[in-house]
């Protein structure tokens, strides 16, 4: 028996745990007498198949058994699903804050909303006492009276439909939009478009999308923080982001809430130090 | 400091000229494997140890009556004396003459594991099974306790034969070096 047939066929172990035939068990105890390397290795074979027996013996490699220190430490498998869970978990925190500051700032338009509001109900009630004023004192025109109950018409249209909308848009602010999609914008004059290519942006949302995150690429660095003015199609500006921040991509991620949006066509003038340095056309479909 | 010890032609012939350094040296190379010889087929160290000293008396008294022919042939020597006085031991204490007779357990009152057990292969295996998977473990357990085969063991476990190997390789490495850092210590 040689020393190689001996690695090949696990022979040590085979003769310590007793499965060699006699003729073989003498050759590789004759082996054993002149190889220092098997004759080591037999007596660790030896030792090591004692202990797992007595282990398994005593409970210690039942497949539930759990030493000290918990799952944690079984394996390698688990190695990573620490660093995982705890990355997981930082996620799932940032989203949150995002999602909370995101809701922050719906509030502040909202309340804004309600203070143009109650200037239009008190400008209703303006018109109301104005009318009653006329009335007694008789001097008040069919025409003039006839304008100022048109007036009040319009003015408790506007605040009944303003009252509804802000009641469905505080229902879904409450509800946390949890995977918003994120569309890539493009810059008026960017060289990444083709020449045939329209220099709006078309973002197309499902019906049910209620925030939704523009994602503004190719950002030159060096700026610090950025500003963004959304402007509608009346050349007003509706949302002043400030304090933006370009990530390792060269990108600025901006979350919009859909209903806060009501025109369908808007112009993104991007910031920085105070100069213009690009500017978006986002149709909304 | 095994290298330094004489090749065994050389020491044969030391001992047949009374040389007591050569004898000393045929000890130091022989004793550990005598003892694991005699430990193996007697599971009993109180038996291996007088199975070690008995045979080293007998291996140097034929030694020095020139009863080797072939000197290069220490080693098989050895182990012939030492397989005759464990047979003689066998016949005294348990009846039994033949020595290849491997289906009858000579030693009931002392288990094969028992023999190589202590407290530095409890602690080494302890630390060696700590970081396994439960399939490893029952693994081990499966091919080392219940003695199952190992196409069956893969198939149980739905582990491939070629990595179950891989693991006992692994797992028997990893024992050897905690093992022998525990003894070190």
């Amino acid at each position: 028996m040689t020393h190689q047939e001996i690695q090949a066929n696990e022979i040590i172990e085979q003769y310590v745990r007793g499965k060699l035939t006699a003729a073989e068990r003498r050759a590789f105890q004759d082996h054993l007498f002149e190889c220092d390397a098997c004759a080591q290795e037999a007596e660790v074979t030896a030792r090591f198949v004692a202990g797992v027996r007595e282990a398994a013996r005593t409970g210690l490699l039942t497949a539930h058994h759990q030493t000290v220190g918990g799952w944690f430490n079984q394996g390698w498998a688990f190695r990573w699903v620490a660093p995982a869970l705890a990355a997981s978990l930082l996620i799932a925190v940032a989203l949150i804050g995002w999602w909370a500051l995101s809701l922050r700032r719906e509030n502040q338009l909202l309340t804004q909303q309600t203070a143009e509001q109650n200037r239009a109900a008190e400008q209703l009630k303006l018109s109301e006492t104005k009318i009653r004023e006329l009335e007694n004192r008789g001097i008040a025109s069919q025409s003039e009276k006839e304008s100022l109950q048109q007036e009040i018409r319009q003015l408790k249209e506007q605040v009944a439909a303003a009252e509804q909308q802000r009641g469905s848009q505080l229902a879904q602010v409450r509800q946390p939009d949890t995977k918003p999609p994120a569309i890539n914008i493009y810059p008026v004059g960017d060289a990444q478009r083709s020449s045939g290519t329209s220099e709006v942006n078309h973002v197309r949302l499902p019906a049910e999308t209620r925030s939704f995150v523009l994602l503004l690429s190719d950002i030159q660095p060096g700026r610090g923080n950025y500003q963004l003015e959304i402007i509608n199609s009346s050349g007003r500006t509706v949302r002043r982001l400030t304090g933006l921040k370009r990530d390792r991509n060269g990108e600025i991620g901006v979350t919009l809430n859909r209903s806060l949006l009501t025109e369908n066509k808007y112009t993104l003038k991007l910031l920085g130090q105070g100069k213009l340095i690009a500017e978006y056309v986002v149709q909304l479909n | 400091m095994r290298q330094n010890i004489p090749i065994d032609s050389d020491l044969v012939i030391g001992v047949e000229r009374g040389d007591k350094f050569a004898e000393d040296q045929i000890y130091r190379k022989y004793s550990d494997r005598l003892y694991f010889l005699a430990l193996s087929e007697l599971h009993s160290p109180e038996d291996a140890e007088d199975v070690r000293s008995e045979a080293f008396i007998r291996v140097i008294q034929a030694l020095r009556q020139g009863k080797l022919r072939k000197p290069e042939s220490l080693g098989s020597f050895v182990v012939g004396i030492a397989l005759n006085v464990i047979r003689e031991l066998r016949r005294q204490k348990f009846g039994v003459e033949s020595l290849d007779d491997n289906d009858v357990d000579f030693a009931v009152e002392s288990s094969p594991e028992k023999a190589f057990l202590d407290q530095e292969v409890s602690y080494s295996i302890a630390e060696t099974v700590k970081h396994l998977k439960p399939r490893e473990r029952e693994f081990l357990r499966m091919y080392y306790y219940e003695e199952l085969p190992l196409p069956a063991i893969a198939a149980a476990l739905g582990i491939k034969q070629e990595r179950l190997r891989l693991i006992k390789s692994r797992m028997l490495q990893r024992f050897r070096k905690i093992y022998q850092n525990r003894r070190a210590d």
